[in-house]
């Protein structure tokens, strides 16, 4: 099932612009920030360097999340214009009824893929950055694994909220507003601090060293309060999948 | 004047376009409301935009794809409208009518927050951006893609380049939220019009 | 001269609502398609899928360009029209009305963009017979309804010239019979109806003349009687004429 999933995935070409885009994001980025950065830094005005590097991960998530939206957005795109109503998810459901089983096959898909392309962006982005940059922070395995973490996290995120829409737009606009020099989530700490746990936020703090917000958040919280984000829309994305007709 | 009606028609019938504009309004008001308890702004709602302008993006991106999405719209209004231009033309005056209509109550909710005139370069602005996405959506015929990469140029590329190219920033498409001069003005403006332009000429040639 | 008019009159008043196509071609697709389609007549437009049937309507309707050749409707192409709808109605595949739109809603800009009256988008609901389901969301119609909505569309102008295509596919056998009374009435009514499809069986017994065309090029036209003439039904004559080795 999760072979089938790959292949469905894999065959489509928006699934390449996801891809694609979250490969090249993140190193190109190095590329336009190197030169300010190493100005900072020659001039003393770098005030923790602990995060160079890391910081340009972040717009790699861009495929990541498109990969999550076509994923399911895909099942529901009409198949023609005879048959508004048709879509593949009712191919889908003839071949695998089980609809857990399907949700989970699709999610496993997904990880594996966001998983192997977060790696690839991950190591290139540090590997990079330090050539660039010597005074960026060395590779570190548990860093990276946490920002690859953070990926499929989120991609697993976009994929239940597109799940619950059945609507890439709202799970597209939703990430890529929140992908902004400054996050609205980061601005919603200004209302209340307890805005630190929404998951765009809260998930970096697994990766990243040095917060704009106030609150700081150890590593492996960060991690738990993530992943239980993840499982909550996941359920309810799975209570409504069974629920609705297909 | 009849195809401008059968355009409102269209737009007012949208289900999508009822609940992108609400909550666009929403997410406009909760953000300034934010932004206001952070720090006194000039105008909380401008600088709330900065990122609920991604409701106006989505507004003409959809307002544009609807031709596209399954049921192909776009044969039905082609052969009721078959002379391509005009229609457009239609299409860019009810998209940009109904931006107003979108950003009217916002500029009004300034006053809740501050003492100041709502400025009316937001409102041009708004527009602008409304435009710039409904051209996305025509060039694209997706509203996925559209979406993306319009949003992602407003809420990713541009201020990168702002940042990298400082001394360019006033001729990007978005400098006129965050400093209103001549320039911003002008800049906003040729950059919708260039894109509407260059949509209408797609438009024109390609097969329906 | 045309076999088809001895009176240089008459054609003169025919041409008025006449379809002509006069040496279309698209590249790879069409090769120099020219036919007529006359007032009071079913022209059945008849030809193996993906002959060329579709990419030869969509010129005519304006919605592709060739790139050599004319298609007039009333001496004019489509996009010289000033009202099209109350002179050309085209049904083509899908309804043509956006999924989240109601049936009424859709007919209603429809109107509005031609200046027909509201009523008027009323009696074309109950003329296809979709007056209580017109304020369903048009993504929630089935195959056939979607169908009526495109020909409710079709007949709002009330237009002299009718141009379907595959107008009967996924209707059932009641629609069918429908549709056929239908056109038939149309052309007693003295409307040109252009009827493209590759269902022979149904055009032997809705059409008045037919144009077959194979792989781009138009290798027959004439009467029913005359296009059929040395083969045992309409059907016999379509495949001896077409011949295309299909893998079935």
């Amino acid at each position: 099932m999760v072979t089938a999933e790959l292949r469905k995935l894999l065959g489509l070409p928006t699934a390449w612009v996801g891809l694609v885009l979250g490969l090249i994001a993140a190193p190109l980025l190095v590329f336009v920030n190197a030169p300010a950065l190493r100005r900072m830094a020659d001039s003393g005005q770098l005030p923790d360097p602990a995060d160079v590097g890391y910081e340009n991960l972040g717009i790699g998530l861009l495929g990541a999340l498109i990969l999550g939206v076509v994923v399911v957005s895909s099942e529901y795109t009409s198949t023609g214009d005879d048959s508004p109503g048709a879509h593949q998810m009712t191919s889908t459901l003839l071949a695998m009824p089980g609809r857990k089983r399907l949700l989970a096959a699709k999610g496993s898909a997904l990880a594996l893929v966001v998983g192997v392309q977060g790696a690839v962006t991950a190591v290139t982005t540090i590997v990079l950055t330090r050539s660039l940059m010597p005074f960026a922070p060395s590779f570190d395995p548990v860093r990276v694994a946490a920002a690859v973490l953070y990926w499929i996290l989120l991609a697993l995120l976009a994929y239940a909220i597109t799940f619950i829409f059945r609507n890439g737009i709202v799970t597209l606009t939703l990430f890529i507003v929140n992908s902004s020099v400054v996050s609205v989530s980061y601005l919603l700490t200004k209302l209340t601090p307890l805005a630190a746990y929404l998951p765009d936020i809260v998930g970096a703090h697994m990766f990243l060293r040095s917060h704009p917000a106030d609150e700081t958040i150890p590593p492996v919280t960060a991690g738990v309060v993530m992943t239980l984000w993840v499982g909550a829309l996941l359920a309810v994305a799975a209570f409504l999948f069974r629920r609705r007709p297909a | 004047m009849t195809i401008v009606n059968a355009e409102f028609r269209k737009l007012a019938t949208l289900p999508a376009l009822r609940w992108t504009i609400l909550l666009t309004w929403l997410a406009t008001l909760l953000v300034a409301y934010a932004a206001h308890r952070a720090a006194v702004a000039d105008d909380p709602i401008r600088l709330a935009l900065r990122w609920t302008q991604a409701g106006f993006l989505i507004l003409g991106v959809l307002s544009a794809t609807q031709e596209y999405e399954p049921g192909a719209q776009i044969r039905a209004t082609l052969l009721t409208v078959p002379r391509r231009l005009p229609l457009l033309a239609a299409k860019t005056a009810t998209t940009a009518a109904t931006a107003i209509l979108a950003a009217l109550p916002l500029l009004v909710a300034t006053l809740w927050f501050v003492p100041a005139t709502p400025h009316p370069a937001t409102a041009l602005y708004l527009v602008a951006v409304t435009l710039l996405g409904a051209a996305c959506g025509t060039l694209t015929r997706n509203p996925l893609a559209a979406a993306a990469v319009s949003l992602s140029a407003f809420m990713v590329a541009f201020p990168l380049l702002r940042a990298r190219f400082p001394t360019a920033s006033s001729w990007l498409p978005d400098t006129l939220l965050t400093t209103s001069s001549p320039t911003t003005a002008l800049a906003t403006t040729v950059w919708a019009a260039l894109l509407t332009a260059a949509a209408a000429l797609t438009f024109q040639t390609r097969n329906a | 001269m045309d076999p088809w008019f001895d009176d240089s009159s008459a054609r003169l008043r025919l041409t008025r609502r006449m379809i002509s196509i006069d040496g279309v071609t698209r590249p790879g697709i069409l090769h120099g398609v020219s036919f007529e389609a006359r007032p009071g007549r079913v022209t059945g437009f008849l030809g193996p899928n993906g002959a060329g049937k579709t990419s030869t309507v969509r010129i005519l309707l304006g919605l592709d360009r060739p790139s050599s050749g004319t298609a007039l409707i009333n001496n004019l192409p489509y996009a010289s029209l000033p009202r099209p709808l109350t002179v050309v109605g085209a049904l083509l595949d899908g309804s043509g009305a956006h999924r989240a739109r109601s049936a009424r809603a859709h007919l209603r800009w429809m109107a509005a963009s031609n200046g027909l009256s509201r009523s008027r988008v009323d009696e074309v609901l109950s003329i296809v017979g979709l007056s209580e389901d017109a304020g369903k969301r048009a993504g929630r119609f089935s195959l056939g309804m979607g169908r009526r909505l495109g020909l409710a569309a079709a007949l709002l102008g009330d237009p002299p010239v009718l141009v379907l295509d595959e107008p009967i596919n996924g209707l059932d056998p009641a629609g069918i019979r429908w549709m056929r009374t239908f056109l038939r009435q149309c052309a007693t009514e003295g409307r040109t109806v252009l009827l493209s499809s590759h269902l022979m069986t149904e055009l032997a017994s809705t059409a008045d003349d037919v144009v077959v065309i194979d792989r781009g090029r138009v290798i027959t036209r004439g009467t029913v009687a005359e296009v059929t003439a040395g083969h045992d039904s309409l059907e016999e004559a379509f495949l001896a004429l077409t011949a295309t080795p299909t893998p079935w």
